[in-house]
């Protein structure tokens, strides 16, 4: 794994700085949902087991996560833990106050539907909160960032790889709304053939773009076929893989045969597909 | 003295076996869902919606009657708006008749809704239930 500088010893104003850090990233990551009519509308009619399903598979994917990109260099696994509860923490804070704000929240609300309601959005909004490092911190002037992939095995590095990319698909397709349906209702199998082929040639193309552009995992005396198997198809199946747990979180397959259930995943898996050939550039 | 460049043979096979062993899974996995896929597709035209309704259940609740019923769609093809009615038998008042409308019923699947009745002493045989319409989504 890879090794960590030492954080500076903590004062006020960093702590305040990473704070508005991950709000900042909660916000940016969270906005379009926290906007979106239909998850407020699942946070009261949602099953109660399922939303704890969501935040509970959330909270070892933040550890991760922090292991891989948190907005705090960390020290170990501990470092992680609590950095996952702080990026919670900032999106408990975040949520209920915008939720408020947009009217989606009152005096009059009953406390499981405002509890449902802001548990859903926090998860997306704490993947924002860590991932804020990637987007604010990384890039700040003054502030070197070591190559955390030097110390990292060739097994890590794939699987560091394949983690980011299932992020990349739960970012995108974090959201299975109606419309979503719609469009498998409206489908035939023929067209969620065409689909996986154009989200497989999609992804292809980006893995390409950006491996070659500067990553490591492909190199330019391979034949199409290795990043193919090795990465394309593996982000694909990451991709349906975490279409298919949001589509049951959120009730989506619910009544559903194989058939309707299988379409309707490849139709979330196009976003998602893209979101994990892109977890380069989004992470 | 400057290395040959390797060939597209040997840096393929340089990688990890855990890769190739990962993206063989991934092959087969994917490979699984397009053959069912065409399976579904070359197994013949898609059958229109072919809808009904039963009730499931009677509840006396509150001084009401709360009748829970199920809607299944046989056909292969989606089905929207489908509007399901209730009324009791041969009573002709319009406040004995009920409605309510499903978004949308996929092909093979089945969606539950209830209807709610203010008189305590219904009986499932005193209910007509039935399909009102839909339209393709």
């Amino acid at each position: 794994m890879a090794r960590r500088t030492h954080p500076s010893p903590p004062d006020a104003s960093r702590a305040a700085r990473d704070f508005g850090r991950a709000a900042g990233g909660a916000l940016i990551f969270s906005l379009p949902m926290l906007m979106t009519m239909e998850l407020w509308e699942l946070g009261f009619y949602l099953e109660r087991v399922r939303l704890l399903a969501l935040v509970l598979s959330a909270l070892p994917l933040l550890v991760l996560l922090s292991r891989h990109i948190g907005f705090e260099r960390t020290r170990g696994w501990r470092d992680d833990v609590l950095d996952s509860l702080i990026a919670l923490g900032v999106a408990a804070a975040v949520c209920p106050t915008l939720l408020v704000l947009f009217g989606a929240i009152g005096f009059d609300t009953p406390p499981d539907e405002g509890v449902g309601k802001i548990a859903i959005q926090m998860v997306p909004a704490a993947i924002g909160a860590l991932l804020a490092k990637s987007q604010f911190h990384a890039g700040a002037a003054g502030e070197a960032v070591e190559d955390e992939s030097g110390d990292e095995s060739g097994d890590e590095r794939y699987g560091s790889e394949l983690f980011l990319m299932g992020v990349g698909a739960l970012f995108l397709g974090f959201a299975p709304t109606e419309e979503m349906m719609l469009i498998s209702y409206r489908m035939t199998e023929w067209h969620a053939l065409a689909l996986v082929a154009l989200s497989l040639a999609l992804m292809h193309g980006f893995v390409f773009a950006l491996e070659f552009a500067g990553g490591s995992e492909v190199s330019p005396d391979e034949p199409w076929w290795s990043a193919f198997v090795r990465l394309t198809l593996p982000g694909y199946v990451v991709a349906l893989a975490i279409s298919l747990y949001l589509l049951w979180i959120f009730a989506r397959t619910d009544g559903m045969d194989m058939d309707g259930v299988l379409v309707a995943t490849v139709v979330l898996a196009f976003p998602s597909a893209i979101g994990a050939a892109a977890a380069r550039l989004i992470l | 003295m400057s290395r040959p460049p390797m060939s597209k043979r040997q840096s393929a096979a340089a990688r990890p076996a855990v890769e190739w062993i990962v993206g063989a899974l991934s092959c087969v996995m994917l490979a699984a869902l397009i053959a069912f896929l065409l399976q579904q597709a070359l197994s013949g035209d898609a059958s229109p919606p072919q809808l009904s309704v039963a009730i499931e259940g009677i509840e006396h609740a509150g001084g009401g009657t709360v009748v829970r019923i199920a809607v299944t769609n046989d056909g292969d093809e989606a089905a929207a708006g489908v509007r399901v009615l209730a009324a009791r038998a041969g009573a002709p008042d319009e406040r004995a008749r009920r409605e309510i409308e499903f978004d949308y019923v996929v092909g093979h699947a089945v969606r539950r809704g209830a209807f709610r009745f203010a008189d305590a002493e219904i009986q499932a045989t005193d209910l007509d239930v039935g399909i009102g319409g839909f339209v393709e989504p």
